[in-house]
């Protein structure tokens, strides 16, 4: 019978490859030590959570939004903005 | 060399009546509700009527008879007529404006409706206008006021 090893989330490979370096990486080199750190500070960066912080490449930027809202408006769009103003009319 | 003119949009008031461009009148069927007012927003246009803008209609029979009873209602619809809003919903009298004997008068403003609510329309929308009485309606006769802006692209 194949020996079955336990899977994990590929979000998870990189912190625990970070910590097996971190924490074994001394006994091959002791500048791994620093490395290993790294490798654990960049698998933070693939997970989910984290992912959704930080824009992708192509996706639009608070910037690029701010662009939209600077180009030409429509006469409809002019015409729904208006019609959320009120008349006040005086009293006789 | 080609000189480009430049797109600009213009805002308009909006006087809406029974002559406006685009504005169609109907006579009404008696007793069945049916559209008496179209108006399909021109091309490169938008309307906004406001929360507050004058509204007012006058309806005689052939005769002509000051329709004085029966319901009036107004609709927003999509450009394939799909899907449609009710804006407004009352008695004939309600939106009269105090006009009688072949007076259209608006200019009494204890007697005049305001809308609750704005709404806006844009090119190829239409506004519907329908009336559900006795009377039947007749388009010649039809006297109507609606105001508003209007944005127009050069």
């Amino acid at each position: 019978m194949a020996k079955q090893f336990p899977t994990f989330p590929t979000e998870y490979a990189g912190i625990i490859a970070g910590f097996l370096i971190y924490r074994y990486g001394d006994r091959l080199h002791e500048y791994l030590k620093s490395f290993g750190a790294g490798v654990l500070i960049g698998s933070i960066g693939q997970l989910d959570i984290v992912k959704g912080l930080i824009p992708k490449a192509g996706s639009s930027s608070s910037s690029q939004r701010e662009g939209k809202e600077q180009q030409a408006l429509t006469v409809g769009d002019l015409a729904r903005v208006e019609s959320e103003r009120t008349v006040v009319r005086g009293v006789l | 060399m080609a000189v480009q003119v430049p797109k600009a949009v213009v805002k308009l008031p909006l006087i809406l009546n029974e002559k406006s461009s685009g504005v169609t009148l109907i006579d009404s069927v008696a007793n069945v509700e049916s559209e008496i007012v179209r108006f399909q927003v021109p091309k490169k246009v938008g309307i906004a009527v406001r929360q507050g803008d004058r509204f007012a209609i006058y309806l005689r029979t052939s005769a002509p008879a000051d329709i004085t009873a029966g319901t009036l209602r107004m609709y927003l619809m999509d450009a394939n007529k799909a899907t449609r809003f009710k804006v407004l919903e009352g008695p004939i009298k309600a939106f009269m404006g105090g006009s009688s004997a072949g007076a259209f008068t608006v200019d009494d403003r204890t007697k005049q409706f305001y809308m609750p609510s704005g709404f806006s329309r844009e090119t190829d929308e239409w506004l519907i206008i329908t009336f559900e009485g006795a009377d039947v309606a007749d388009d010649a006769q039809t006297r109507l006021i609606l105001e508003g802006v209007q944005f127009v692209q050069l």
